[in-house]
Protein backbone atom coordinates (compact mmCIF):
# COMPACT_ATOMS: atom_id res chain seq x y z
CA UNK A 1 0.00 0.00 0.00
CA UNK A 2 1.25 3.26 -0.83
CA UNK A 3 1.94 5.16 2.04
CA UNK A 4 -0.57 8.68 3.08
CA UNK A 5 2.62 10.75 2.26
CA UNK A 6 5.25 10.64 -0.89
CA UNK A 7 8.66 8.98 0.34
CA UNK A 8 10.34 10.35 -2.82
CA UNK A 9 11.84 13.72 -3.26
CA UNK A 10 13.78 14.53 -0.38
CA UNK A 11 17.36 13.74 -1.97
CA UNK A 12 18.38 17.33 -1.26
CA UNK A 13 17.27 17.98 2.28
CA UNK A 14 18.83 14.20 3.10
CA UNK A 15 21.85 15.56 2.29
CA UNK A 16 21.48 18.88 3.95
CA UNK A 17 20.79 16.50 7.16
CA UNK A 18 23.57 14.36 6.75
CA UNK A 19 25.73 16.82 6.36
CA UNK A 20 24.60 19.11 9.19
CA UNK A 21 24.68 16.11 11.72
CA UNK A 22 28.27 15.23 10.52
CA UNK A 23 28.89 18.71 11.47
CA UNK A 24 27.34 18.51 14.52
CA UNK A 25 29.17 15.59 16.20
CA UNK A 26 32.37 16.71 14.81
CA UNK A 27 31.77 19.79 16.68
CA UNK A 28 30.99 18.31 20.00
CA UNK A 29 33.95 15.61 19.55
CA UNK A 30 36.14 18.47 19.03
CA UNK A 31 34.93 19.99 22.35
CA UNK A 32 34.80 17.08 24.33
CA UNK A 33 38.99 16.43 22.96
CA UNK A 34 40.08 20.11 23.68
CA UNK A 35 38.23 19.30 27.36
CA UNK A 36 39.92 16.68 27.54
CA UNK A 37 43.07 17.49 26.91
CA UNK A 38 42.88 20.69 29.11
CA UNK A 39 41.54 18.32 32.37
CA UNK A 40 44.86 16.28 31.50
CA UNK A 41 47.03 19.12 31.28
CA UNK A 42 45.28 20.44 34.44
CA UNK A 43 45.84 16.77 35.94
CA UNK A 44 49.76 17.41 35.32
CA UNK A 45 50.35 20.61 36.42
CA UNK A 46 48.40 20.08 39.71
CA UNK A 47 50.00 17.45 41.12
CA UNK A 48 53.73 17.97 40.46
CA UNK A 49 55.74 18.43 43.47
CA UNK A 50 59.24 18.70 44.91
CA UNK A 51 60.50 18.10 48.44
CA UNK A 52 64.06 19.42 49.38
CA UNK A 53 65.64 16.92 51.72
CA UNK A 54 67.93 18.95 54.27
CA UNK A 55 68.71 16.35 56.34
CA UNK A 56 70.15 14.65 56.92
CA UNK A 57 73.01 14.96 54.75
CA UNK A 58 74.46 11.58 54.30
CA UNK A 59 75.51 10.22 50.92
CA UNK A 60 72.52 7.70 51.20
CA UNK A 61 70.12 10.17 52.77
CA UNK A 62 68.16 11.16 49.50
CA UNK A 63 68.03 7.32 48.28
CA UNK A 64 66.42 6.50 51.86
CA UNK A 65 64.32 9.75 51.70
CA UNK A 66 62.84 8.85 48.49
CA UNK A 67 62.10 5.64 49.66
CA UNK A 68 60.44 7.03 53.03
CA UNK A 69 58.30 9.97 50.39
CA UNK A 70 57.54 6.72 48.01
CA UNK A 71 55.56 5.45 50.88
CA UNK A 72 53.74 8.38 52.08
CA UNK A 73 49.72 7.94 50.87
CA UNK A 74 48.88 9.65 48.00
CA UNK A 75 52.60 10.13 46.71
CA UNK A 76 53.55 8.41 43.49
CA UNK A 77 56.28 8.96 41.05
CA UNK A 78 59.03 9.39 43.29
CA UNK A 79 62.10 10.30 41.12
CA UNK A 80 65.45 11.81 42.61
CA UNK A 81 66.62 14.93 40.62
CA UNK A 82 70.09 13.40 39.52
CA UNK A 83 72.84 15.92 38.46
CA UNK A 84 72.38 14.44 34.99
CA UNK A 85 68.44 15.19 35.06
CA UNK A 86 69.22 18.70 36.64
CA UNK A 87 71.88 19.11 33.49
CA UNK A 88 69.28 17.81 30.73
CA UNK A 89 66.96 20.36 32.66
CA UNK A 90 69.07 23.25 32.39
CA UNK A 91 70.57 23.39 29.11
CA UNK A 92 66.81 24.06 28.01
CA UNK A 93 67.43 27.63 28.96
CA UNK A 94 71.73 28.11 29.73
CA UNK A 95 72.96 26.52 26.76
CA UNK A 96 74.20 22.76 25.90
CA UNK A 97 77.27 23.59 27.99
CA UNK A 98 75.58 22.56 30.92
CA UNK A 99 77.46 19.41 32.72
CA UNK A 100 76.50 17.45 35.47
CA UNK A 101 79.54 18.09 37.09
CA UNK A 102 79.26 21.87 37.15
CA UNK A 103 76.48 21.53 39.08
CA UNK A 104 75.92 21.50 43.11
CA UNK A 105 74.35 18.84 44.99
CA UNK A 106 70.56 19.22 44.85
CA UNK A 107 68.54 16.95 46.97
CA UNK A 108 65.86 17.38 45.24
CA UNK A 109 62.99 14.83 44.53
CA UNK A 110 60.57 15.14 42.46
CA UNK A 111 56.88 12.84 43.27
CA UNK A 112 53.47 13.81 42.07
CA UNK A 113 50.21 13.12 43.68
CA UNK A 114 47.65 10.39 43.20
CA UNK A 115 44.63 12.26 43.34
CA UNK A 116 43.93 15.80 44.10
CA UNK A 117 45.40 16.63 47.20
CA UNK A 118 43.43 19.16 49.88
CA UNK A 119 45.53 22.79 49.64
CA UNK A 120 47.88 21.89 52.89
CA UNK A 121 49.21 18.58 51.40
CA UNK A 122 52.78 20.15 51.18
CA UNK A 123 52.88 19.96 54.73
CA UNK A 124 51.20 16.90 56.06
CA UNK A 125 54.21 15.34 53.69
CA UNK A 126 57.01 17.36 55.16
CA UNK A 127 55.20 16.56 58.65
CA UNK A 128 55.52 12.59 57.48
CA UNK A 129 58.77 12.59 56.23
CA UNK A 130 60.00 14.32 59.66
CA UNK A 131 58.21 11.37 61.43
CA UNK A 132 60.75 9.10 59.54
CA UNK A 133 63.15 11.02 60.58
CA UNK A 134 64.08 13.45 57.66
CA UNK A 135 64.07 17.46 57.48
CA UNK A 136 62.48 18.64 53.92
CA UNK A 137 60.54 21.60 52.48
CA UNK A 138 57.85 20.21 50.23
CA UNK A 139 56.68 22.49 47.41
CA UNK A 140 53.71 22.23 45.23
CA UNK A 141 52.63 23.77 41.25
CA UNK A 142 53.59 27.39 41.48
CA UNK A 143 51.26 30.40 41.18
CA UNK A 144 52.16 30.31 37.44
CA UNK A 145 51.50 26.61 36.81
CA UNK A 146 48.02 27.49 38.47
CA UNK A 147 47.27 30.19 36.53
CA UNK A 148 48.07 28.19 33.80
CA UNK A 149 45.63 25.65 34.75
CA UNK A 150 43.13 28.61 35.13
CA UNK A 151 43.33 29.65 31.40
CA UNK A 152 43.58 26.38 29.98
CA UNK A 153 40.47 25.69 31.82
CA UNK A 154 38.49 28.62 30.64
CA UNK A 155 39.74 27.71 26.62
CA UNK A 156 38.61 24.43 27.48
CA UNK A 157 34.85 25.78 28.74
CA UNK A 158 34.71 28.10 25.41
CA UNK A 159 35.48 25.03 23.30
CA UNK A 160 33.07 23.37 24.96
CA UNK A 161 30.23 26.28 24.46
CA UNK A 162 31.25 26.62 20.67
CA UNK A 163 31.17 22.95 20.33
CA UNK A 164 27.12 23.19 22.07
CA UNK A 165 26.34 26.00 19.52
CA UNK A 166 27.48 24.75 16.23
CA UNK A 167 25.93 21.24 17.53
CA UNK A 168 22.37 23.13 18.52
CA UNK A 169 22.84 25.24 14.86
CA UNK A 170 23.50 22.12 12.81
CA UNK A 171 20.83 20.22 14.41
CA UNK A 172 18.26 22.79 13.96
CA UNK A 173 18.92 22.72 10.55
CA UNK A 174 17.13 18.86 10.88
CA UNK A 175 14.36 20.64 12.58
CA UNK A 176 13.97 23.46 9.55
CA UNK A 177 14.54 20.39 6.97
CA UNK A 178 11.78 19.00 8.50
CA UNK A 179 9.76 21.92 8.09
CA UNK A 180 11.04 23.05 4.07
CA UNK A 181 9.83 18.64 3.74
CA UNK A 182 6.54 19.12 4.62
CA UNK A 183 5.87 22.26 2.54
CA UNK A 184 7.16 20.43 -0.48
CA UNK A 185 4.21 18.45 -0.22
CA UNK A 186 1.75 20.87 1.65
CA UNK A 187 -0.69 20.28 -1.69
CA UNK A 188 -1.50 16.82 -0.38
CA UNK A 189 -2.99 18.11 2.57
CA UNK A 190 -5.52 20.08 1.71
CA UNK A 191 -7.60 17.38 0.43
CA UNK A 192 -6.50 15.42 3.68
CA UNK A 193 -8.63 17.44 5.45
CA UNK A 194 -11.30 17.48 3.23
CA UNK A 195 -11.62 13.97 3.44
CA UNK A 196 -11.89 14.63 7.05
CA UNK A 197 -8.19 13.71 8.26
CA UNK A 198 -7.59 14.47 11.80
CA UNK A 199 -4.81 17.20 12.94
CA UNK A 200 -3.66 14.07 14.03
CA UNK A 201 -3.54 11.84 11.27
CA UNK A 202 -1.87 14.48 8.77
CA UNK A 203 0.86 15.35 11.40
CA UNK A 204 1.69 11.76 12.13
CA UNK A 205 2.48 10.95 8.97
CA UNK A 206 4.30 14.10 8.16
CA UNK A 207 6.48 13.35 11.37
CA UNK A 208 7.31 9.63 10.96
CA UNK A 209 8.57 10.16 7.68
CA UNK A 210 10.86 13.20 7.97
CA UNK A 211 12.14 11.25 11.58
CA UNK A 212 12.84 8.35 9.51
CA UNK A 213 14.49 10.34 6.82
CA UNK A 214 15.96 12.51 10.12
CA UNK A 215 17.64 9.52 11.48
CA UNK A 216 19.03 7.44 8.07
CA UNK A 217 20.16 11.02 7.54
CA UNK A 218 22.04 11.95 10.90
CA UNK A 219 23.32 7.92 10.56
CA UNK A 220 25.05 8.78 7.42
CA UNK A 221 26.72 12.06 9.39
CA UNK A 222 27.78 10.13 12.26
CA UNK A 223 29.43 7.81 10.02
CA UNK A 224 30.87 10.55 8.14
CA UNK A 225 32.09 12.25 11.30
CA UNK A 226 33.59 8.43 12.53
CA UNK A 227 35.53 8.13 9.53
CA UNK A 228 36.58 12.16 9.18
CA UNK A 229 37.78 11.73 13.06
CA UNK A 230 39.51 8.65 12.95
CA UNK A 231 41.23 9.83 9.80
CA UNK A 232 42.18 13.51 11.68
CA UNK A 233 43.37 11.36 14.45
CA UNK A 234 45.99 9.19 12.37
CA UNK A 235 47.66 12.59 11.53
CA UNK A 236 50.62 13.06 13.47
CA UNK A 237 49.62 16.44 15.09
CA UNK A 238 46.66 14.82 16.94
CA UNK A 239 47.78 11.00 17.78
CA UNK A 240 48.03 12.13 20.87
CA UNK A 241 44.54 12.78 21.36
CA UNK A 242 43.28 10.19 19.90
CA UNK A 243 44.80 8.10 23.14
CA UNK A 244 42.58 10.57 25.08
CA UNK A 245 39.12 8.88 23.93
CA UNK A 246 37.17 7.49 25.87
CA UNK A 247 33.91 5.10 25.22
CA UNK A 248 31.65 7.77 26.26
CA UNK A 249 32.55 9.82 23.18
CA UNK A 250 31.15 7.77 20.98
CA UNK A 251 27.72 9.29 22.80
CA UNK A 252 27.89 12.24 20.20
CA UNK A 253 28.12 10.03 17.26
CA UNK A 254 25.24 7.63 18.90
CA UNK A 255 22.70 10.98 19.71
CA UNK A 256 22.97 12.46 16.42
CA UNK A 257 21.26 10.51 14.60
CA UNK A 258 18.50 10.22 17.22
CA UNK A 259 18.45 14.00 17.38
CA UNK A 260 18.26 14.54 13.48
CA UNK A 261 15.54 12.35 13.79
CA UNK A 262 13.37 14.19 17.09
CA UNK A 263 14.19 17.44 15.23
CA UNK A 264 13.30 16.59 12.43
CA UNK A 265 10.12 14.99 12.95
CA UNK A 266 9.02 17.80 15.70
CA UNK A 267 9.67 20.26 12.33
CA UNK A 268 7.40 18.58 10.07
CA UNK A 269 5.28 17.65 13.20
CA UNK A 270 4.43 21.60 13.53
CA UNK A 271 4.88 22.75 9.87
CA UNK A 272 2.47 20.24 8.84
CA UNK A 273 0.12 21.52 11.97
CA UNK A 274 0.14 24.88 9.92
CA UNK A 275 -0.56 23.61 7.36
CA UNK A 276 -3.22 21.82 7.93
CA UNK A 277 -5.12 24.58 10.28
CA UNK A 278 -4.75 26.41 7.06
CA UNK A 279 -6.50 23.84 5.16
CA UNK A 280 -9.21 22.73 7.71
CA UNK A 281 -10.01 25.53 9.71
CA UNK A 282 -12.80 27.55 9.52
CA UNK A 283 -12.00 30.97 8.92
CA UNK B 1 -21.02 -4.14 -16.72
CA UNK B 2 -21.48 -2.59 -13.38
CA UNK B 3 -24.51 -0.59 -12.69
CA UNK B 4 -24.33 2.60 -10.42
CA UNK B 5 -27.18 1.55 -8.23
CA UNK B 6 -25.28 -1.81 -7.64
CA UNK B 7 -22.85 0.40 -5.95
CA UNK B 8 -24.71 2.58 -3.62
CA UNK B 9 -27.60 1.41 -1.59
CA UNK B 10 -29.09 2.98 1.98
CA UNK B 11 -32.02 4.12 3.44
CA UNK B 12 -32.71 6.91 4.70
CA UNK B 13 -34.28 9.60 6.80
CA UNK B 14 -35.74 12.08 4.56
CA UNK B 15 -37.90 14.32 7.52
CA UNK B 16 -34.19 16.51 8.85
CA UNK B 17 -33.09 18.56 5.78
CA UNK B 18 -29.53 17.51 5.59
CA UNK B 19 -28.13 20.76 5.02
CA UNK B 20 -30.04 24.26 6.57
CA UNK B 21 -28.39 28.11 6.26
CA UNK B 22 -30.30 30.84 7.92
CA UNK B 23 -29.07 34.13 7.43
CA UNK B 24 -25.91 33.30 6.61
CA UNK B 25 -23.31 35.55 5.97
CA UNK B 26 -19.75 34.61 5.02
CA UNK B 27 -16.40 35.81 3.41
CA UNK B 28 -12.97 36.01 3.04
CA UNK B 29 -9.87 37.59 4.59
CA UNK B 30 -10.05 40.11 1.61
CA UNK B 31 -14.08 39.99 1.49
CA UNK B 32 -16.16 39.76 3.95
CA UNK B 33 -19.34 40.40 2.55
CA UNK B 34 -19.56 37.20 0.06
CA UNK B 35 -22.56 35.40 1.40
CA UNK B 36 -25.22 37.51 2.35
CA UNK B 37 -28.06 36.97 4.33
CA UNK B 38 -28.13 33.41 2.90
CA UNK B 39 -31.29 31.41 3.37
CA UNK B 40 -30.62 27.59 1.68
CA UNK B 41 -32.01 24.19 2.78
CA UNK B 42 -31.70 20.53 1.05
CA UNK B 43 -33.09 17.53 2.25
CA UNK B 44 -31.79 13.99 2.38
CA UNK B 45 -32.14 12.59 -1.17
CA UNK B 46 -32.35 15.72 -2.70
CA UNK B 47 -29.85 17.49 -5.56
CA UNK B 48 -29.51 20.77 -5.84
CA UNK B 49 -28.10 22.85 -8.57
CA UNK B 50 -27.01 25.86 -8.39
CA UNK B 51 -25.75 28.30 -10.61
CA UNK B 52 -24.81 31.62 -11.23
CA UNK B 53 -22.02 34.26 -12.79
CA UNK B 54 -18.46 34.37 -11.63
CA UNK B 55 -18.20 35.51 -8.18
CA UNK B 56 -21.99 35.09 -7.19
CA UNK B 57 -20.93 33.23 -3.97
CA UNK B 58 -21.08 29.30 -5.40
CA UNK B 59 -17.85 28.84 -3.97
CA UNK B 60 -18.35 30.47 -0.61
CA UNK B 61 -21.50 28.80 -0.58
CA UNK B 62 -19.54 25.41 -1.04
CA UNK B 63 -17.02 26.16 1.31
CA UNK B 64 -19.37 26.62 4.17
CA UNK B 65 -21.08 23.50 3.54
CA UNK B 66 -17.36 21.91 3.21
CA UNK B 67 -16.94 23.20 6.80
CA UNK B 68 -14.19 25.24 5.58
CA UNK B 69 -15.43 28.69 6.24
CA UNK B 70 -17.59 29.22 9.07
CA UNK B 71 -20.10 32.16 8.54
CA UNK B 72 -20.03 35.49 10.25
CA UNK B 73 -23.75 35.61 11.48
CA UNK B 74 -26.65 33.00 10.96
CA UNK B 75 -26.48 29.63 11.40
CA UNK B 76 -25.13 26.82 9.51
CA UNK B 77 -26.57 23.22 10.45
CA UNK B 78 -24.85 20.44 8.15
CA UNK B 79 -25.76 16.63 8.97
CA UNK B 80 -28.11 18.04 11.49
CA UNK B 81 -25.32 19.22 13.12
CA UNK B 82 -24.53 23.36 13.55
CA UNK B 83 -21.11 24.03 12.66
CA UNK B 84 -19.94 27.15 13.79
CA UNK B 85 -18.39 25.88 16.97
CA UNK B 86 -17.28 22.19 16.05
CA UNK B 87 -13.79 21.28 17.36
CA UNK B 88 -11.01 20.58 15.48
CA UNK B 89 -11.60 16.59 15.84
CA UNK B 90 -15.49 16.71 15.47
CA UNK B 91 -15.03 19.25 12.58
CA UNK B 92 -12.80 16.31 10.83
CA UNK B 93 -15.27 13.15 11.76
CA UNK B 94 -18.10 15.22 9.99
CA UNK B 95 -15.96 15.66 7.16
CA UNK B 96 -16.25 11.87 6.91
CA UNK B 97 -19.40 12.25 5.93
CA UNK B 98 -19.00 14.95 3.29
CA UNK B 99 -17.95 13.70 -0.31
CA UNK B 100 -16.11 17.11 -1.87
CA UNK B 101 -15.19 17.26 -5.80
CA UNK B 102 -13.03 20.30 -5.92
CA UNK B 103 -13.47 22.33 -9.66
CA UNK B 104 -9.72 22.01 -9.62
CA UNK B 105 -9.55 18.36 -7.66
CA UNK B 106 -5.59 17.75 -6.32
CA UNK B 107 -4.82 14.19 -6.64
CA UNK B 108 -2.02 12.43 -4.07
CA UNK B 109 0.77 12.64 -6.85
CA UNK B 110 2.39 9.69 -5.88
CA UNK B 111 -0.66 7.41 -5.65
CA UNK B 112 -2.34 5.46 -8.25
CA UNK B 113 -5.62 6.03 -8.99
CA UNK B 114 -7.16 3.54 -7.00
CA UNK B 115 -5.17 4.45 -4.03
CA UNK B 116 -6.41 7.63 -4.23
CA UNK B 117 -9.83 6.83 -4.73
CA UNK B 118 -9.55 4.58 -1.50
CA UNK B 119 -7.56 7.29 0.42
CA UNK B 120 -10.71 8.29 2.14
CA UNK B 121 -11.53 4.74 3.63
CA UNK B 122 -7.80 3.80 4.72
CA UNK B 123 -8.51 7.93 6.70
CA UNK B 124 -11.82 6.21 8.45
CA UNK B 125 -9.82 3.18 9.43
CA UNK B 126 -11.17 0.77 7.10
CA UNK B 127 -9.05 -2.39 6.14
CA UNK B 128 -7.67 -3.40 2.24
CA UNK B 129 -9.29 -6.08 1.70
CA UNK B 130 -13.10 -4.70 2.94
CA UNK B 131 -12.39 -2.15 0.34
CA UNK B 132 -10.91 -3.18 -2.47
CA UNK B 133 -13.89 -4.50 -4.49
CA UNK B 134 -15.85 -1.18 -4.28
CA UNK B 135 -13.43 0.80 -4.99
CA UNK B 136 -12.41 -1.64 -8.02
CA UNK B 137 -16.10 -1.26 -9.29
CA UNK B 138 -16.31 2.01 -9.10
CA UNK B 139 -13.21 2.93 -10.80
CA UNK B 140 -14.27 0.76 -13.46
CA UNK B 141 -17.87 2.69 -13.71
CA UNK B 142 -16.52 5.88 -14.17
CA UNK B 143 -13.57 3.87 -16.61
CA UNK B 144 -10.46 4.80 -15.04
CA UNK B 145 -7.63 2.47 -14.71
CA UNK B 146 -7.75 1.43 -11.08
CA UNK B 147 -4.11 -0.48 -11.74
CA UNK B 148 -2.06 0.25 -14.75
CA UNK B 149 1.09 1.44 -12.70
CA UNK B 150 0.78 5.17 -13.21
CA UNK B 151 0.59 7.48 -10.82
CA UNK B 152 -1.74 10.69 -10.42
CA UNK B 153 0.66 12.61 -11.78
CA UNK B 154 0.61 11.05 -15.16
CA UNK B 155 -3.24 10.45 -15.48
CA UNK B 156 -5.32 12.92 -18.08
CA UNK B 157 -7.42 15.89 -16.88
CA UNK B 158 -10.47 14.12 -17.63
CA UNK B 159 -9.23 10.60 -15.49
CA UNK B 160 -8.11 13.30 -12.98
CA UNK B 161 -11.39 14.58 -12.55
CA UNK B 162 -13.61 10.99 -12.45
CA UNK B 163 -10.69 9.50 -9.80
CA UNK B 164 -11.84 12.89 -7.84
CA UNK B 165 -15.62 12.42 -7.68
CA UNK B 166 -15.05 8.68 -7.40
CA UNK B 167 -13.07 9.35 -4.49
CA UNK B 168 -15.78 11.88 -3.37
CA UNK B 169 -18.42 9.06 -3.29
CA UNK B 170 -16.26 6.07 -2.34
CA UNK B 171 -17.07 6.65 1.27
CA UNK B 172 -20.81 6.61 0.77
CA UNK B 173 -21.18 9.89 1.90
CA UNK B 174 -24.49 11.42 3.26
CA UNK B 175 -23.75 15.18 1.44
CA UNK B 176 -21.76 15.46 -1.74
CA UNK B 177 -20.56 18.72 -3.03
CA UNK B 178 -19.58 18.86 -6.93
CA UNK B 179 -17.67 22.03 -8.17
CA UNK B 180 -18.38 21.80 -12.31
CA UNK B 181 -18.49 18.11 -12.43
CA UNK B 182 -19.28 17.86 -16.13
CA UNK B 183 -16.27 20.32 -17.11
CA UNK B 184 -14.30 19.60 -19.76
CA UNK B 185 -15.31 15.38 -19.85
CA UNK B 186 -16.96 13.87 -23.21
CA UNK B 187 -20.72 13.32 -23.22
CA UNK B 188 -20.21 9.86 -22.44
CA UNK B 189 -18.09 10.43 -19.61
CA UNK B 190 -19.97 12.92 -18.05
CA UNK B 191 -23.11 10.92 -18.24
CA UNK B 192 -21.73 7.87 -16.17
CA UNK B 193 -20.49 10.89 -13.87
CA UNK B 194 -24.18 12.13 -14.01
CA UNK B 195 -25.69 8.73 -13.90
CA UNK B 196 -23.38 7.95 -10.36
CA UNK B 197 -24.89 11.03 -8.73
CA UNK B 198 -28.37 10.31 -9.54
CA UNK B 199 -27.73 6.61 -8.53
CA UNK B 200 -26.11 8.00 -5.14
CA UNK B 201 -29.19 10.42 -4.68
CA UNK B 202 -31.53 7.07 -4.58
CA UNK B 203 -29.70 6.26 -2.19
CA UNK B 204 -30.47 9.15 -0.09
CA UNK B 205 -27.76 11.09 -0.33
CA UNK B 206 -27.92 15.12 -0.21
CA UNK B 207 -25.88 16.50 -3.49
CA UNK B 208 -25.38 19.71 -3.95
CA UNK B 209 -23.77 20.66 -7.15
CA UNK B 210 -22.30 24.25 -8.28
CA UNK B 211 -22.37 24.90 -12.14
CA UNK B 212 -22.49 27.74 -15.02
CA UNK B 213 -24.66 25.20 -16.90
CA UNK B 214 -28.10 25.18 -16.15
CA UNK B 215 -28.78 22.05 -18.35
CA UNK B 216 -27.64 19.74 -15.22
CA UNK B 217 -30.19 20.36 -13.58
CA UNK B 218 -32.64 19.24 -16.05
CA UNK B 219 -30.42 15.87 -16.73
CA UNK B 220 -30.21 15.43 -12.98
CA UNK B 221 -33.81 15.92 -12.31
CA UNK B 222 -32.79 18.29 -9.41
CA UNK B 223 -34.60 21.63 -8.28
CA UNK B 224 -32.49 24.75 -9.76
CA UNK B 225 -31.05 27.36 -7.47
CA UNK B 226 -29.72 30.90 -8.78
CA UNK B 227 -26.66 32.44 -7.07
CA UNK B 228 -26.17 36.66 -7.49
CA UNK B 229 -24.16 39.09 -5.35
CA UNK B 230 -24.11 36.41 -2.58
CA UNK B 231 -27.68 35.72 -2.41
CA UNK B 232 -29.24 32.50 -3.23
CA UNK B 233 -33.14 31.80 -4.71
CA UNK B 234 -34.95 28.47 -5.89
CA UNK B 235 -35.96 28.80 -9.96
CA UNK B 236 -39.40 28.22 -10.26
CA UNK B 237 -40.15 25.84 -13.14
CA UNK B 238 -42.52 27.52 -15.69
CA UNK B 239 -45.72 25.68 -16.05
CA UNK B 240 -47.87 26.43 -19.55
CA UNK B 241 -50.44 28.23 -19.17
Amino acid sequence: MTPIVPRAGGAALFWVVAIASMLAAIAVLSALLAHRSADSADAVLRSQYIARILAPESATALDDAAIALNAVDGVEAVRIVTPERAAALLRNWGGPNIQPTDLPALRLITFSADRSPAADWTQTVAATMRGAGFQAEVYGPGPAAVEAVRKSQELASVAIAIGGVLFGAALLTAGLAGRTRVASDRMLIRPLADMGATRGQVSRAFAARAAVEGFTAGLMGAFGASLLAAWALSLPPFVAWAAQLRQEDAAPLLATPLLAALLAGAGARSASNRFYANAARSR
Amino acid sequence: MISADAIFDRDTDSAVPAVRLRGVKAGYRKRHDVLRNLDFEAYPGAIAVISGPPGAGKTALIDVLRLFLNPTEGTAEVLGVNVSKLSGTARAKLKRDIGFMSESPVLADHMDAFDNVSLPLRLAGAKANAYAGDVEDLLKFLGVPERDGRIASALTGSEKRRAALARAVVGRPRLILAEEPTAGLSQEIAGRMLRLLASMRRAGTTIIVTTQDENLAEQLGAQLWRMRDGRIAPVIAETAA
